[in-house]
Formats: C-alpha cells, sequence, structure tokens
C-alpha cells in the first residue's frame, strides 16, 4: 500500500553542539563517530510543504490485524472521532504509521493531507482521523 | 615526486599515498551509517521495552559482494556502463534459483553480477511467467538468483519459475536492503559477517520486507517492520538484507547486536525500525 504524507514541517538531525547535553525529552541517536545527534523539527514556511513516501507490504497489515491482542487494545485506547466506525485494518494502519513509522519523520500535528494510492475509504479515515 | 634507487629512475605516479595510506581500525565508521531502534508492545499502547537508537555495524571488511560499501556503490553509480553482449537474451534452461544461457559470456570477474537483478519473461512463442531474481553469485553461463520474485507483489512472494527459454535481461544497480532479520545467537557482531548466524525463520520472527519510509529533502530513511510472535525467543541481533532467502543470504549492509536483549512471548509485537542517515 502506498501512502503520501503531505506534511509543513519533517523531522531531521542535527548535533548536539559542543558542551550541550541533551535535554530531558531529546530523541537522540549516535552518529557515525560515536557523537551525539539530536531530533529537530524543520518547520516550513510560506505555506510549503514536503511529504513522506511510504510502501506499507500487505502482509504487515495482515499480520497486525491478525492479532487480536493488538487491535482490542488498540481500539480500547485510540480517541473516537465522531461519526467514524474504524475497521480492524484502519485501527492498525493508523496506529502503525503514527506510532512506529512517522515518529521518525514528522508529528500528525503538521500534516496536511494523506494520500492512500487506490484505498480511497482508507484516505477518507486516515485524513478524518488524523487532519 | 621522482625517486632514484641502484641507478634505475622511477617516477612515483601517486606521490600523496604515503601520507594517505590508512589502517583499519575495528569497525568501520561512515558518512552512510544507520541506527536501529526496538520496541516490544504488549496489547497496550505503550511499548513494554525500548530500546532507543543505537549505532550499527556496518558491514565493511572486503570479503566478497556482501559488504555495505560494494553494495551502495553499485546501487547508487553503476549504469549503463555495466552492460555487455548476453546482457539480454534468452535463456537454456531455468530452475527454482538459476537462470542458464548456455551461450553466454557473462562477466565473472570480482563480484561478477551478485546483487544485481534479472528480469525474465515469457519465451518467444509467449509462453512462461514474468518473474525477477536477484543474483548471488554466476558463471559465465549460469546465474544463481535467491528465488523468483512476483513483480505484483509488495512482500517480495515468491513467482512462478520462468519458462526454460524465457527471455531475460540483467539490469544496472542493485537490489534494494530491504529486508529485516532477526537472532537469538548472542555473538558480538562483526566487520566481517555476511550473514546472521542462526537467523529465526519461525513462530513470527522470519525476515521480511519493511516498510520503507523518506521525507523529501530529509537526510534519513527508515525501515520498520512489526513482527507478531507466536512462540518464544529472545532476541539477540538484527540485520539488513538485500534479498528474501536467508539460505541465499544476500547483501547484508547493515547489523546491530541487542544491548538488553528482549525476550517475545507469543502475542507480543517486536517493532524494529532502522533509520539510515546519508550525508
Amino acid at each position: 500500500m502506498r501512502i503520501c504524507i503531505h506534511t509543513s514541517a519533517y523531522f531531521d538531525w542535527e548535533p548536539i553542539p559542543e558542551g550541550e547535553s541533551p535535554e530531558p525529552g531529546d530523541v537522540t541517536k549516535p552518529d557515525m563517530n560515536g557523537d551525539m545527534l539530536r531530533r529537530v523539527l524543520i518547520e516550513l514556511e510560506g505555506g510549503e510543504t514536503t511529504y513522506t513516501d511510504i510502501n506499507v507490504p500487505e502482509d504487515q497489515l495482515t499480520e497486525l490485524t491478525g492479532n487480536q491482542i493488538t487491535i482490542l487494545g488498540l481500539r480500547a485506547s485510540m480517541p473516537r472521532v465522531e461519526g467514524v466506525e474504524p475497521t480492524d485494518e484502519q485501527i492498525a494502519l493508523a496506529w502503525f504509521l503514527s506510532q512506529k513509522v512517522m515518529p521518525g519523520h514528522s508529528p500528525p500535528s503538521a500534516w496536511t493531507l494523506i494520500e492512500v494510492d487506490g484505498n480511497p475509504d482508507m484516505q477518507t479515515f486516515l485524513n478524518a482521523y488524523f487532519i | 615526486m621522482n625517486t632514484q634507487s641502484n641507478a634505475v629512475r622511477k617516477i612515483d605516479l601517486y606521490p600523496d599515498i604515503p601520507r594517505n595510506v590508512r589502517r583499519r581500525a575495528g569497525l568501520a565508521r561512515s558518512r552512510v551509517f544507520s541506527c536501529f531502534r526496538t520496541q516490544v508492545d504488549r496489547g497496550g499502547v505503550t511499548p513494554v521495552f525500548d530500546s532507543g537508537h543505537r549505532h550499527n555495524l556496518t558491514t565493511d571488511t572486503a570479503s566478497g559482494y556482501t559488504n555495505r560499501r560494494d553494495w551502495q556503490s553499485k546501487a547508487m553509480g553503476m549504469g549503463p556502463s555495466f552492460a555487455f553482449a548476453t546482457a539480454t537474451g534468452a535463456a537454456t534452461a531455468t530452475s527454482a534459483t538459476s537462470l542458464t544461457n548456455s551461450g553466454a559470456a557473462f562477466p565473472t570477474a570480482g563480484q561478477g553480477l551478485a546483487g544485481q537483478i534479472v528480469a525474465v519473461g515469457p519465451n518467444s512463442s509467449g509462453t512462461g511467467s514474468t518473474v525477477y531474481g536477484v543474483i548471488v553469485s554466476n558463471t559465465a553461463t549460469v546465474l544463481t538468483v535467491d528465488q523468483w520474485y512476483n513483480p505484483a507483489s509488495a512482500t517480495g512472494a515468491a513467482g512462478t519459475t520462468p519458462n526454460a527459454t524465457g527471455n531475460y535481461q540483467i539490469l544496472p544497480g542493485q537490489n534494494p536492503a530491504a529486508w529485516l532479520a532477526l537472532t537469538s545467537n548472542a555473538t558480538a557482531p562483526a566487520a566481517t559477517d555476511t550473514t546472521l548466524t542462526s537467523e529465526l525463520t519461525t513462530s513470527g520472527f522470519a525476515r521480511a520486507v519493511g516498510t520503507y519510509a523518506h521525507t523529501a529533502a530529509a537526510t534519513t530513511y527508515t525501515l520498520t517492520k512489526v513482527f507478531t510472535a507466536s512462540g518464544t525467543a529472545t532476541i539477540n541481533k538484527e540485520a539488513v538484507f538485500g534479498a528474501a532467502n536467508p539460505t541465499a543470504g544476500g547483501v547484508m549492509p547493515f547489523t546491530s547486536a541487542e544491548p538488553n536483549p528482549p525476550t517475545l512471548v507469543s502475542g507480543d509485537t517486536l517493532t524494529q525500525v532502522v533509520t539510515v542517515t546519508i550525508n
């Protein structure tokens, strides 16, 4: 499933300046020299947007929807959207994108449009849920 | 710089080499690197285990085609100049893991065609499947692939063995490294590793295609896979591979050890996120 999330901001990584330490809440990772990089949010100006291309293999969603422990937990804990009764696949994909894939790319608060190639129902759900 | 020795005048064509020689110093460092992050979920929305981002080990020892630098160089730079007369033609035999053209002269020097893709279609009568394979090794007349892939599958599913006289074309570049794999083997990773020792193949932990994501203009891309456990296992190492078949292997550009190996039971999910940085 090909998904394109348009966003007005995205995460990137920058070196932590010499003499500074990561602050609580910072997301960090080591670079190739063992020094630390800090995740930063790049906000685009003037209404400009960029996008994240995502290719989700079908078996990933099949696997997630087949795990009823996960689905039941997610269904109980996900915020409700009025007029929207999500399917197991929609729940699984919303969780997978927002909790597993996109934390490395951008926060949902910056998303402006979600396109789902060949799946208008999923596209409608994701836009209603996140945008 | 010119040097004089025993009356034989030699021309030093590379005067800068002595000062530029570097010794390999243990773990390879590079401008392309990855970080692995592991999470375990147990039915809730908050992970019960999170390793945080940790540095990978790149497999950069010159031990064959299965190292990250060779794969990256060919993937990014190999164009039509690789072409040769029998890069396209008709097979004379095929099997589940090979294609033969008895009249071919496939290049075998160095790493040969390893890592490249061979696409095969119907024969001249229009009979046979359309598939592709990742070349893991070759002789002058035989291409060995890890499996035949169904090009319509987003999961790297196996396709039908092509017709014995199918038309083929070998493409430049390399197959992407998009598969994530796990093992319970606790031996520390080394830059000389070409496989993941005792790679897990059952209980929901088998090698699988990761979800690819990249934001335009950002310096990273991610590969993400959520494994669902149907048995118990302790995960000690992970790796990224360039082919689906764990027996054939494929290029293994990145691997990483778990500092605090998590143990999963049936029903748990293990999320593996590999963030690859390209500066």
